[in-house]
């Protein structure tokens, strides 16, 4: 079968009423769980999971699919309207979408979340069909040495999101790294800083941190300034939706942020979080106006809530073409499938064409009805900021708390919760971003994990690491994009101060 | 007065009794140590299906991942002994993760062991296109050049990671292990050529060796596996026994006996229901019905071969 009577194909499976309404159910759990903060579609698909023991495989996993893909379109929406992420992979969503909240401009900064979740997811589709085992095999050239690389080079630029004082970055990304050797060490089971505790063993978790550093901390703020009445207007619907500069300047971060999604997505790890980072950075660097982003730039709404989605369907080719799983997430959809019978692995697509193109299928069909039911609801959403403030925050923390314990059903994670709670208020008093420590703690332990696997394969020798070519390739890129800005400006500097001399010499 | 005193009295025999029938009151909780999705969430989750029937109130899988699976089973063991909550633990939590950290559970006698379910034994795989045939064949080229070949483990300490360490022994041969915390990372370095060889579980690799890309060398069992029949076994290499993986059901120490009685019972009517042995056929492991004293023994049995193990090791944690 090829690729476009494979995809042919798929819609018949996808759009049969049991499997359209499978995926209705997906997609709207998704949104909704990406909605609430810190209750994320792993939770989501664990708890659905007995449900689809008795259903078709094929429907069982564009069920679970669509919730995976579902919350990154719920994800952007407490990030844009109250500055909470609703998910880990819109932390970055928050810094312009909040600010383009403050202007009024909340409507366009869902609409375009909710079009760039689209696009990405559609374009993710179209990657999955055209060149699934291609970029399979492409992503097994990756070794442990490789992912060390990436985390590094990822760590030197992505540790300055949005700008700021280079040393508040650095305390920042210290932190994170230190917390991120918490816990029992994967490599060696070992304990490390647990100071006797068999709680802290488990580590200190993401998602908990980040729901303290900006859900906590952004409720604390709002306790703190008292009630206030709303401080938007009522807004007209003409204002929901994106003005046409507005729509030009998301085209191309749209486009962009899908393929930097889609490739992180090839990668194991929390890609999904890694994907927005990225795609964040990257508008900022090649922008010509950066001083714009942190100040409500589309651009930054446009190309990380492309990036999460694409990142979504690059983590399917290694589930699908291949039977491995990558994230958590993706485990999930393997368990559903393997209690409803079917070893997904190299032989899937030849195997059982309905599941492999069904899936594929449903996801392009997924991603439609969430555009649909997501612009819609823009407007709906928008007037949840008409809610007494109070109301809202108390709201917010109740969700958080829920959240946090509903991820390892652990009293440990609720504490890392408050604690971090009160640094970010900290924080934000201090006006230091806190995101270079969310970096560092996703970074860290990869970082680590994947310098000790490269070491043990090399034998400790540390230099045959640079022999191999992706690996030197990736560090002198990260080396490369961080050393020319300021050379640049060095050497702009020397000609700026050049020229007069020049000019004043005869 | 009387009449007051005789209602007490009444009330006094009745009660253990009525608590008895009447369990289960509440709903069951049965916590896994990692995360869903996992070989022990699925086992446990195809079984709370079947379970539902002698569980009326409800059935609640709660996932506590952390510290390799240990720190569920030490949750398990200071929890309220009064059968509502138990676990499905992995023997390495049992009886390896207590030997390397101190944890709130020593040995066999701080919990009990209500019954096994399932057991399987890991497997060593090389790449379909990789030069050696045979395990022989990949014993003489380690011995060729030593610790120049490298095998991935799920990790220091791991029941996979054992299977390794006697094969090195018992072959005196030497490799270089390189710890992955899972399947999901150490079967793309496998397949992309960053190690040679990898120690995995038979339900992983199935698909894998199906699809021609992996091909199994050799069995960490007695008898050789009925899916990959040209794999030597333990039996074949001339070894003594090996220890595979066992997943019980254990509850704190002193549930009642009948409670525990009940539990067993529903697990072991669980067992045979099509969905579980369907979900278990696909992972090509064995369904392993073993309780009571011979599953205290076995436990106990497993315990003792550890500590040899991991003290030739080096890894018993120092008191």
């Amino acid at each position: 079968m090829g690729p476009l009577e494979g995809l042919l194909y798929g819609f018949s499976v996808a759009l049969t009423p049991t499997n359209l309404f499978a995926c209705f159910i997906g997609v709207l759990v998704g949104t909704i769980v990406g909605i609430l903060p810190g209750i994320g579609p792993v939770g989501a698909m664990a708890l659905l999971l007995p449900s689809t023991f008795t259903l078709q495989p094929a429907t069982a996993l564009i069920m679970l699919a669509g919730i995976y893909y579902g919350a990154m379109y719920g994800g952007s929406t407490t990030s844009i309207l109250v500055n909470v992420p609703g998910e880990a992979a819109s932390v970055v969503t928050a810094i312009d979408g909040y600010q383009m909240t403050k202007k009024g401009r909340a409507g366009a900064a869902l609409a375009v979340a909710a079009v760039g979740s689209f696009v990405a997811g559609s374009l993710g589709v179209v990657g999955i069909v055209l060149a699934s085992s291609w970029l399979a095999d492409q992503a097994l050239r990756f070794g442990p040495p490789e992912y060390f690389a990436m985390a590094v080079a990822g760590l030197l630029l992505l540790s300055r999101l949005s700008g700021g004082s280079l040393m508040h970055a650095f305390v920042m990304v210290a932190i994170g790294l230190a917390l991120g050797t918490v816990g029992m060490d994967s490599i060696s089971a070992v304990r490390r800083f647990t100071f006797g505790s068999t709680q802290l063993s488990q580590g200190v978790e993401l998602v908990p941190v980040i729901m303290g550093l900006y859900g906590v901390a952004e409720v604390m703020l709002i306790a703190e300034a008292g009630i206030k009445k709303a401080h938007i207007a009522t807004v007209r619907l003409r204002e929901l939706l994106p003005t046409r500069t507005e729509w030009k300047q998301s085209g191309w971060p749209i486009a962009r942020g899908s393929a930097v999604g889609f490739l992180t997505g090839l990668i194991p790890g929390p890609t999904t979080v890694l994907a927005t980072f990225i795609s964040y950075t990257l508008e900022r660097k090649i922008s010509r106006t950066p001083e714009r982003f942190g100040q409500g730039a589309i651009e930054g709404v446009a190309g990380p809530e492309a990036a999460n989605n694409g990142a979504t369907a690059g983590a399917m080719v290694p589930l699908l073409s291949l039977g491995i799983p990558f994230s958590p997430a993706t485990a999930i959809l393997l368990g559903a499938l393997i209690i409803t019978g079917i070893q997904p692995g190299p032989l899937l697509i030849s195997q059982r064409p309905e599941v492999f193109w069904g899936v594929v299928a449903s996801m392009y069909v997924g991603n439609f009805i969430l555009l649909i039911l997501n612009l819609p609801l823009v407007g709906l959403f928008v007037s949840v900021l008409r809610m007494p403030q109070h109301v809202l925050a108390t709201l917010v923390l109740l969700l958080c708390l829920l959240g946090a314990y509903s991820l390892n059903n652990s009293q440990l994670d609720l504490w890392v919760l408050v604690v971090f709670g009160i640094f970010g208020y900290g924080l934000r008093k201090l006006v230091i971003d806190p995101s270079p420590l969310i970096v560092a703690l996703v970074l860290g332990p990869l970082m680590e994990k994947t310098l000790r696997q490269a070491l043990f394969m090399e034998r400790g020798n540390v230099l045959a690491l640079a022999g191999r070519p992706l690996t030197a390739t990736l560090l002198l890129l990260g080396a490369a994009v961080l050393v020319t800005p300021p050379l640049v400006r060095l050497l702009r500097g020397q000609r700026a101060a050049g020229t007069p001399m020049s000019t004043t010499a005869p | 007065m009387l009449r007051i005193i005789a209602i007490v009295l009444l009330l006094l025999a009745a009660t253990p009794r009525q608590a008895a029938a009447q369990y289960p009151e509440r709903p069951l909780t049965i916590l896994t140590g990692y995360p869903a999705g996992g070989m022990v969430d699925i086992v446990s989750r195809a079984l709370a299906e079947g379970l539902k029937k002698k569980f009326p109130k409800g059935i609640a899988i709660v996932t506590r991942p952390g510290a390799g699976g240990s720190l569920a089973v030490a949750e398990l063991v200071q929890a309220k002994p009064d059968g509502y909550t138990i676990i499905l633990a992995p023997l390495s939590t049992l009886v390896i993760h207590p030997q390397l950290n101190d944890l709130p559970y020593k040995t066999p006698d701080d919990y009990e062991a209500i019954i096994n379910v399932v057991s399987f034994y890991s497997l060593f795989v090389v790449r379909e296109d990789a030069p050696w045939k045979t395990v022989q064949e990949f014993i003489a080229a380690g011995k060729a050049s030593p610790g120049k070949l490298r095998v991935g483990t799920p990790g220091i300490g791991t029941a996979s990671h054992l299977n390794l360490e006697e094969l090195q022994r018992q072959a005196g041969v030497s490799y270089t292990n390189v710890p992955f915390s899972g399947w999901g990372e150490s079967s793309p370095a496998l397949l992309g050529g960053h190690i040679e060889g990898l120690v995995a579980q038979p339900g992983e690799v199935k698909p894998l060796v199906e699809g021609k890309k992996m091909r199994v060398l050799m069995v960490f069992q007695a008898k050789r596996h009925p899916a990959y029949p040209d794999a030597a076994s333990t039996a074949d290499m001339g070894w003594g026994p090996v220890s595979g993986v066992l997943f019980v059901f254990v509850a704190p120490k002193g549930t009642p006996g009948p409670v525990q009685k009940y539990i067993h019972d529903a697990v072991k009517a669980a067992m045979e229901e099509p969905l579980f042995v369907n979900a278990i056929k696909q992972r090509v492991i064995d369904i392993d019905y073993r309780a009571g004293d011979q599953l205290r023994a076995d436990l106990w049995k497993e315990y003792k071969y550890h500590t040899e193990i991991l003290t030739r090791l080096g890894m018993v944690k120092k008191k």
